[in-house]
């Protein structure tokens, strides 16, 4: 049975039972696993709550240092968003052996118009935090594309050993883009790479990549939120 | 029947974020829901249940999260102690103002009120998808639905699996409560990314709804604007809202802003003395609505008291304007166009009544009088399909009718750093499902990863980064997002190290009840 039970009852003993292991096993420690063979009991609200506010306490959403991850998500026409984090160990690791390693954050387009799927760098810069994220701006005049963002690391000092560590998920940009700017071939675009290049930081928004915040849990879930939910209905910033 | 110009098809999108915490004895956020209830779902049940003999069909969008609330037995029960505790209000009200004869009698029509809605709620033996499901065998609702939790999906589109999971996991639990698989769709926040019809397509979605600028500005240039649907390449067909007639009703300045109107904000749970709406209010005294509301919207100061006879008078009003917007709307269409046209109108269900009071007598009053007229006919999305399979072909553009029409109120400075953690999750999930395929899970393992999507799915709600852009209700959401991140990370790692706690999970299935069939081994991405 994989399905949820909700027709049992927990007796006082068992409650009292769990309360004095979870008093041993999760303070201040992690849990451990435990078996308790009468579980298939109702569970009152009290302690509900106090399972809900252990697990709140010690699994706090978290990113590991070791994770290698770039997404990319199309806000609006005209700018996307990248979150990314760079494996800690294996960058330290690196700036030992080399220690003019550098990070980059690169953004590519692919012509989705154009049979021979150009490929052009629409952004790129060096990032100060492995963990972070950033808006950017998009040229104007981009043709229907896919775009996709990867994180590259090489030595600042020889150019070479450049290594692409992670890609992103691909991302269609709204064909608005086109439509609303003055429409540029793929291929004048790519011609003017390089000097897109030069100033791909003014296109960062609003300024250099900020590192990204931590989780940050609220109230403790006593409170109450005395407001009508609002989901903006009636409201004309919804639409 | 000879076809008439235009179809007129009204949309309302019913949702709700799941708001359920058995947790705690007492929880004031599901009072949204039933705020809802009371105002929205019973009021328009009653006037689809008037008008059952009339020619006209309605679509209405039930979301996963407010199906799975609806039909909640703890929820029901509590629903049954908010409805006593709001009859007992409106009594002492009636007392409190007996020198009072214009305060009094509205007194006494929110006492008949909730009266009403009780009675109505018992003869659906409190299950309003008993009323749902006999509207739609009676032919006057086309029934959709949306996403599990209402996810916004063109941001959970950086994995492989999360978009589908969403899409399959709402379906199939639709099709559990209906026993039917509905053809229409409606996308959240009409959230759409090139690609997403495809993964529509394969669990036997055949249209959806966007906002206008994904017609407009879609692969083909339109030839009837958004009076026609386009078929993307794989099939699936696509419609879109008319914003300047949604605009009549939902703008700032539309009809339910007119000031004989009953005014939403002016509460007795805001007004009166703490003492007096002592068991009204929350027990730490916190002030919150209690659905008796005295005033009309009016600019005077003080406000005047509501008069339902007036408001009545301004209903008819409205819906004459309206009536006659869609004629000119309608002749207007037919200056360039010989095929049928649609005209799609989309609202959320609960602007209907609950924030717009006098909003289901609008709609009743629409359909009685539109039901014989020559130009046009209240109708499914579905009906103008099977009369117009002829379409042209496209491919609609990424588009959402949120601000702006993009992406941007989902994605912001308030809101942004809860992807980081959403798609590691997501990831986390989708490799989890890989590796416990095809080889012997125990049964608690079994169990807990079925949890672990749960919790997942909840995380992605559209609701939670929504409040938080907006302000409204922001730490609840963080504290949302938190709980359910937290759970499917006690989850994910008690599978991965063999450590899983069985009453904790039991706990976790008993908190987060949702999709009670969910099974991780029948996920098989296409």
């Amino acid at each position: 049975m994989t399905g949820i039970s909700t027709q049992t009852r927990l007796p006082n003993k068992e409650i009292k039972k769990i309360n004095r292991t979870i008093n041993r096993v999760y303070a201040p420690v992690k849990p451990v696993s435990y078996i308790l063979s009468d579980h298939q009991q109702k569970l009152s609200s009290q302690k509900l709550k106090e399972i809900s506010d252990n697990i709140r306490r010690y699994y706090a959403p978290t990113i590991p240092l070791e994770t290698n991850q770039i997404k990319l998500m199309s806000i609006n026409p005209g700018q996307i968003y990248v979150h990314w984090h760079f494996n800690q160990f294996q960058l330290e690791n690196r700036i030992r052996n080399q220690p003019a390693t550098v990070l980059h954050l690169k953004v590519t387009a692919t012509d989705l118009t154009s049979e021979k799927e150009d490929q052009i760098t629409l952004y790129q810069s060096s990032i100060s935090h492995p963990q972070a994220s950033q808006t950017i701006q998009i040229p104007k005049g981009i043709p229907h594309s896919q775009l996709e963002a990867s994180l590259e690391i090489y030595s600042a000092e020889t150019e070479t050993d450049q290594e692409t560590i992670v890609k992103s998920n691909p991302t269609i940009i709204p064909l608005v883009n086109q439509l609303e700017h003055d429409v540029t071939t793929f291929s004048d675009l790519k011609s003017k790479q390089d000097s897109a290049l030069e100033t791909s930081a003014q296109l960062m928004y609003p300024d250099t990549d900020s590192a990204r915040p931590q989780f940050k849990p609220s109230s403790d879930g006593s409170i109450h939120f005395s407001a009508s939910y609002d989901s903006g209905y009636g409201k004309s910033d919804r639409k | 029947m000879n076809n008439k110009s235009a179809i007129l098809s009204i949309v309302l999108h019913a949702h709700l974020p799941y708001v359920r915490h058995p947790e705690y004895e007492h929880f004031h956020e599901e009072s949204w829901l039933f705020e809802a209830i009371s105002e929205s779902y019973i009021p328009l049940i009653d006037v689809l249940e008037r008008l059952q003999t009339s020619r006209f069909k309605l679509s209405l969008s039930l979301s996963p999260t407010l199906i799975a609330m609806l039909k909640d037995e703890l929820l029901q029960q509590r629903y049954r102690i908010y409805l006593n505790q709001r009859i007992s209000l409106a009594e002492k009200e009636i007392w409190r103002n007996r020198n009072n004869k214009s305060l009094q009698k509205l007194s006494r029509l929110y006492y008949r009120f909730f009266q009403h809605t009780a009675q109505r709620f018992e003869h659906y033996q409190g299950n309003l998808i008993n009323a749902f499901k006999q509207l739609q065998q009676n032919n006057v609702l086309e029934l959709l639905t949306s996403s599990a939790t209402h996810s916004y999906l063109p941001l959970i589109n950086v994995n492989d699996t999360a978009v589908y999971n969403q899409i399959k996991i709402g379906l199939d639990y639709f099709e559990s409560v209906f026993n039917f698989r509905p053809k229409g769709y409606w996308l959240p926040e009409c959230g759409y990314f090139q690609g997403l019809e495809n993964l529509l397509a394969h669990e036997g979605i055949e249209y959806f709804y966007t906002d206008a600028h994904a017609l407009r500005e879609a692969s083909c240039t339109p030839k009837h604007d958004i009076y026609a649907a386009i078929k993307c390449e794989n099939g699936v067909n696509v419609f879109a809202r008319d914003p300047q007639l949604c605009e009549l009703i939902w703008g700032g300045e539309g009809y339910p802003a007119h000031p004989v109107y009953r005014e939403f904000h002016h509460d007795i749970g805001f007004e009166l003395d703490r003492d007096y709406l002592n068991g009204y209010i929350l027990e730490d005294q916190s002030r919150v609505f209690t659905g008796i509301k005295y005033h009309q919207i009016s600019e005077s100061d003080p406000k005047q008291h509501y008069e339902p006879r007036q408001a009545m008078r301004q209903v008819q009003h409205d819906v004459n304007d309206f009536i006659h917007q869609l004629e000119q709307k309608t002749e207007q269409i037919k200056q360039t166009m010989d095929d049928q046209a649609i005209i799609t109108l989309a609202f959320d269900a609960e602007l209907f009544g609950h924030w717009w009071f006098e909003g289901p007598q609008w709609l009743e009053q629409l359909i009685l009088q539109t039901e014989n007229h020559t130009a046009f006919e209240i109708n499914s999305n579905q009906h103008y399909l099977n009369k117009n399979p002829a379409l042209q072909t496209g491919t609609p553009a990424p588009s959402s009718w949120g601000k702006a029409g993009y992406s941007d109120y989902w994605l912001n400075q308030e809101n942004d750093w809860i992807y980081p953690f959403l798609h590691k999750a997501g990831d986390e999930m989708e490799k989890l499902c890989k590796d416990l395929t095809g080889i012997t899970v125990t049964d608690l393992q079994h169990r807990a990863t079925n949890q672990a999507m749960r919790s997942l799915l909840l995380a992605q709600a559209s609701d939670w980064p929504f409040m938080m852009k907006s302000g409204k209700n922001s730490q609840y959401a963080e504290k949302r997002i938190s709980d359910h991140l937290a759970r499917f990370n006690y989850l994910h790692e008690g599978i991965r190290q063999n450590k899983l706690d069985e009453n904790y999970l039991l706990a976790l299935e008993l908190m987060d009840n949702i999709f009670p069939e969910l099974d991780f081994k029948q996920l098989k991405q296409p």
